[in-house]
């Protein structure tokens, strides 16, 4: 039964649908160049449990990321969304992904498995032809300081005599602001007040008299912030969040309240740039890992220095996608770089006693030192090494918080990686291949320190190990004691992006005994294949995506039975312009634990679990309704979760969305009206009579967008309705949120939302509850 | 009747003409006191101010306009105390541009190959034909022009006395009789003349060929 329950663990592991939280995410197919974009993920279920959402970002070709935090929704809107204006410059295919941060302190991924490898896409339309007949006459940089208003004036003055002057349209930011434009017979103008600093994009699109659809080219100006003048060029944000919730059960109420305050402040004077950052909350508490963050930057040419708290990346192995607090040094030259970093992974937490039993247990502060060198450059060839030292310190902790009454609770490590990565880079990035090796040395209980040379003998070790303590513990809590194949991690990769199809092919062999403790997510003794491939046809109106992923444990044959995964998942998404598109995706995934029952054996069985999905999607623009132009939208999914080995369970699932968003033209005014149905039939095979529990969950939901004030005060009101029904106890809820944002001048930005979440259980009174919450948040810019 | 249908007609068709009037400039920058008569209308210039043929712009006592013309081709800063009256009108797809000083100072960046440009003075007529210069016209309509790129051409209305002016020359007349051509000396020009940003144009080309421009305007 342990083993069985082991292996289910892992089999869910590795499953694609989280357990509790169900994601969905409308990747967008392409955005025209110059276009910002917004971005949602949707929790179908879980949206409370979820503290964070964090995007990663990047110019397909670059090799690093840029990762932002996405704005929550309320439990009536359960989305999770940002609008990226950096995709505007994008000139390539868009990638990215969504890190889930849960309040219980879990993180997940989306893609869920390799995401820095497989990203989502979102193509960018190439430009349609410009045409040389606008002429951007304002801004004209010599002339118009960047702190001013920004005067948009494009003349049509050479094309004017074929011009349809009915069809003029400026796009600002990606917004049609034709209706506050001034159109005369040769150009046309439009005054951004107060203009938002940052980078803006603007272009014009018309009709000729023929019909002939033409553009203009994209232009970008920059606006600055005037202010007290420095010596410096300065800017930052400072914003304060708070939240208040108040659950009422029965006659249990409960009350759950937070703050943080984030300041962010950047500057450079020549050569010099800081970069400057400031988070502190009031769930920081010292009886749990550090929730404020602050960090201190510079930069000077060749080098680079950060205090505080930073995730620096030194190999997948070594040190990647985790927090350390100390020093952080990078020198880099054309073909040298030389990276150190110095601090701690966790910082001391004391336990709690009570009544002279320990009811939890410290934790130790636990330092790291990560050394790496590079040699070459990502565009060619590099080659790098590197190591990373993570060690407990014992003495951070007060005896009785992990040795209480003579009984370890938790025991200090100590543990060593060394490693090493190449990259070949060919065809202008197109095709990159690498690899990356790590070998790892690991102690889980270095409390009585490292063995001493009487005893070594007995082991037949060439040295003291004394005599390196310092360097790493050596005794018999070391897993394994004597290092071998176990101990390896190895994991190598292709990229390949030849006339619009993007190759990705990895293969992942970690030992079972491979640790790094500076490393996050690491799975071990696992061997992954995982191929991707996403294509583009027809002028980036068809996406293509292709994934297989075959995942195996017992790497070493340490094991009895061999536990596998297989993922497969398939993607169609047709858009042939911006009214419609058409979507269709097939998951499916089958784990199984390899294990054969004995031919006496009635009690143990082998586990083989399948999953299906099929979604499809449509959406359509109905633009007939002159004055409120309505997106239509249409989702269906089934999915069947099944175990086919011992045939205990089986899951299905059946999901329809309808959605209409519609965008008023003569009010500010935007709603969206969406229903969706869902039914569930769980069947427990084990059971003969009355095994199927067959329920049904509709949800309503209308929301209202209004803008005031030239778009500067922006209020809205949303409400769902849910209702689960059939074969289980009857429930409902019904969430209602009210919210506005208001921009009070340019820099300083307001935003209030405040809910009411009402939940009834019709077969038991006192599980019925209410939930109030509040927000709000205050930022500005300078 | 027959009597009131043509006045009306004809008024209409003067409103008709009158609303086909187009734009032949724009007011990039203003500031202080411009004034912009339209029509005999006065009215305060401000920043995107559209301008028509035979408009005026006087410019007060530390005030200054920057105008630029339909086409994208010309630009012309108006310095302090200075009136100009802006005259352009498109012929065979060009933009011709004909302006008249009457008093005070300009600068101006004239593109090569855009259409006439000429500008008139009390007592003197200049044509550039692709160009950065400053001209200055007094009380009494004598004229100076200082010539920063280019060649611009200086002629007298009264005799047809012409001289081309180089860069880095000077030239002065009254209007009548010799045109007096010398260097510009240091710091002569110090406060008038506007350089353009540094413009840096990266082209780029896809796989399939395709290509395009980005250009960046450095600070």
């Amino acid at each position: 039964m342990k083993k069985v329950f082991a292996i289910l663990l892992f089999i869910l592991s590795t499953l694609s649908l989280f357990s509790e939280i169900t994601l969905h995410h409308d990747q967008p197919l392409n955005i025209a160049s110059g276009n910002s974009i917004d971005i949602e993920l949707e929790f179908r279920e879980g949206y409370s449990e979820i503290e964070k959402v964090v995007i990663f970002f990047r110019q397909a070709g670059d090799t690093s990321f840029m990762e932002k935090e996405l704005e929550p929704g309320s439990e009536s809107n359960p989305k999770y969304s940002i609008k990226l204006d950096e995709f505007a410059g994008y000139s390539s295919n868009a990638e990215y992904y969504f890190e889930i941060h849960t309040k219980v302190g879990t993180i997940e991924t989306y893609p869920s498995i390799n995401p820095d490898l497989n990203p989502l896409r979102v193509a960018v339309n190439a430009l349609q032809d410009v045409h040389d007949g606008f002429v951007l006459l304002s801004p004209d940089a010599a002339f118009v300081s960047a702190t001013d208003d920004l005067l948009i004036a494009v003349s049509i003055f050479a094309i004017s005599d074929n011009l349809d002057h009915n069809s003029i349209q400026l796009f600002f930011d990606g917004k049609d602001v034709t209706h506050n434009s001034r159109i005369f017979t040769n150009m046309l103008t439009y005054k951004v007040t107060n203009a938002k600093q940052g980078s803006h994009s603007y272009y014009v699109k018309a009709k000729l008299q023929d019909g002939t659809s033409i553009e203009s080219k994209r232009w970008t100006t920059s606006i600055l912030e005037t202010g007290f003048e420095l010596p410096l060029n300065t800017s930052g944000r400072a914003s304060l969040s708070m939240r208040y919730e108040n659950t009422s059960q029965d006659t249990l109420e409960d009350s759950d309240k937070a703050a943080n305050f984030l300041l962010s402040f950047k500057g450079s004077h020549k050569w010099l740039r800081f970069d400057s950052k400031l988070y502190l909350s009031s769930l920081e508490t010292s009886s749990a890992q550090a929730v404020n963050k602050y960090k201190m930057s510079f930069q000077v040419p060749h080098l680079n220095l950060t205090l505080g708290d930073l995730a620096p990346k030194m190999n997948s192995f070594l040190l990647s996608s985790k927090n350390v607090m100390g020093i952080h040094g990078d020198l880099h030259f054309n073909a040298f770089r030389l990276m150190y970093t110095y601090g701690n992974l966790k910082r001391s937490v004391e336990g709690k006693i009570t009544d002279n039993e320990l009811v939890k247990s410290g934790t130790f502060k636990q330092s790291n030192n990560s050394l790496r060198l590079e040699l070459g450059n990502p565009q060619n060839f590099l080659i790098g090494f590197g190591f990373a030292k993570n060690k407990d310190n014992i003495s951070s902790l007060d005896e009785d918080f992990y040795n209480f009454n003579d009984s370890l609770s938790i025991t200090p490590k100590d543990n060593l990686v060394f490693g090493s990565d190449v990259r070949f880079s060919l065809l202008n990035q197109r095709c990159v291949i690498g690899t990356e090796v790590a070998m790892s040395l690991y102690n889980d209980n270095i409390i009585d320190g490292a063995i001493s040379n009487d005893d070594s003998t007995d082991i037949d070790l060439p040295f003291n190990p004394e005599s390196f303590e310092n360097i790493f513990v050596i005794n018999e809590s070391m897993m394994p004691f004597k290092p071998g194949v176990t101990n390896l991690a190895l994991k190598s990769y292709l990229r390949l992006f030849l006339y619009g199809n993007l190759l990705n092919v990895s293969f992942t062999n970690i030992g079972s005994s491979f640790n790094s403790l500076s490393t996050n997510y690491l799975q071990k003794d696992v061997k992954i294949i995982s191929i991707n491939d996403n294509l583009m046809l027809f002028n980036n109106k068809l996406a293509l995506n292709f994934g297989l992923n075959l995942s195996s444990d017992n790497v070493n044959d340490t094991k009895d039975n061999t536990s596998t995964s297989t993922y497969i998942f398939t993607q169609a998404m047709y858009k042939p312009n911006n009214d419609m598109y058409f979507n269709l995706n097939l998951n499916s995934s089958s784990s199984e634990d390899g294990f054969i029952p004995e031919e006496n054996d009635t009690i143990s069985n082998s586990v083989e679990i399948r999953s299906t999905t099929v979604n499809l999607g449509i959406g359509y623009l109905v633009k007939k309704i002159n004055y409120a132009p309505t997106r239509l939208s249409l989702n269906f999914s089934n999915s069947l979760n099944k175990d086919y080995s011992s045939e205990t369970f089986a899951y299905q699932k059946n999901n329809l969305t309808l959605g209409a968003k519609t965008t008023f033209k003569q009010l500010p005014l935007e709603t969206y009206l969406a229903y969706t149905f869902t039914l569930n039939d769980n069947t427990n095979l084990l059971v003969e009579e009355g095994n199927s529990i067959e329920s049904t969950y509709n949800s309503f939901y209308l929301r209202g967008d209004y803008k005031l004030l030239e778009g500067k005060f922006k209020p809205y009101i949303d409400f769902r309705y849910n209702q689960f029904s059939g074969e289980i106890d009857s429930q409902a809820a019904q969430m209602m949120n009210i919210g506005s944002s208001f921009e009070i001048t340019k820099n300083l930005y307001v935003s209030a939302d405040g809910g009411l979440r009402m939940y009834q259980n019709s077969s038991d009174d006192d599980l019925d509850s209410s939930r109030l919450n509040f927000k709000m948040k205050v930022s500005h810019k300078f | 009747m027959k009597k009131k249908i043509l006045i009306i007609s004809l008024l209409a068709l003067f409103v008709i003409t009158l609303a086909a009037q187009e734009s032949v400039g724009i007011t990039l920058k203003v500031k202080g006191n411009v004034t912009l008569t339209h029509e005999e209308e006065k009215t305060s210039a401000k920043d995107g101010s559209e301008l028509e043929n035979n408009d005026v712009l006087e410019s007060k006592e530390n005030s200054f306009a920057v105008i630029k013309f339909i086409d994208g081709s010309s630009v012309v800063k108006l310095f302090p105390k200075s009136i100009l009256t802006i005259n352009a009108e498109k012929k065979d797809g060009v933009l011709k541009k004909k302006s008249t000083v009457k008093l005070g100072e300009l600068w101006a960046k004239v593109t090569k190959n855009t259409g006439e440009f000429i500008v008139k003075t009390p007592t003197t007529v200049v044509s550039v034909k692709g160009t950065r210069f400053v001209l200055k016209v007094d009380e009494e309509g004598k004229t100076e022009l200082f010539t920063l790129n280019g060649i611009v051409n200086l002629k007298n209305k009264k005799d047809d006395n012409e001289a081309n002016v180089k860069e880095g020359q000077k030239a002065i007349s009254s209007g009548a009789g010799e045109i007096v051509v010398s260097m510009i000396t240091a710091g002569e020009m110090e406060g008038y003349d506007v350089q353009d940003p540094e413009l840096l144009q990266i082209n780029l080309i896809n796989e399939n060929g395709e290509k395009r421009s980005v250009e960046i305007e450095l600070e």
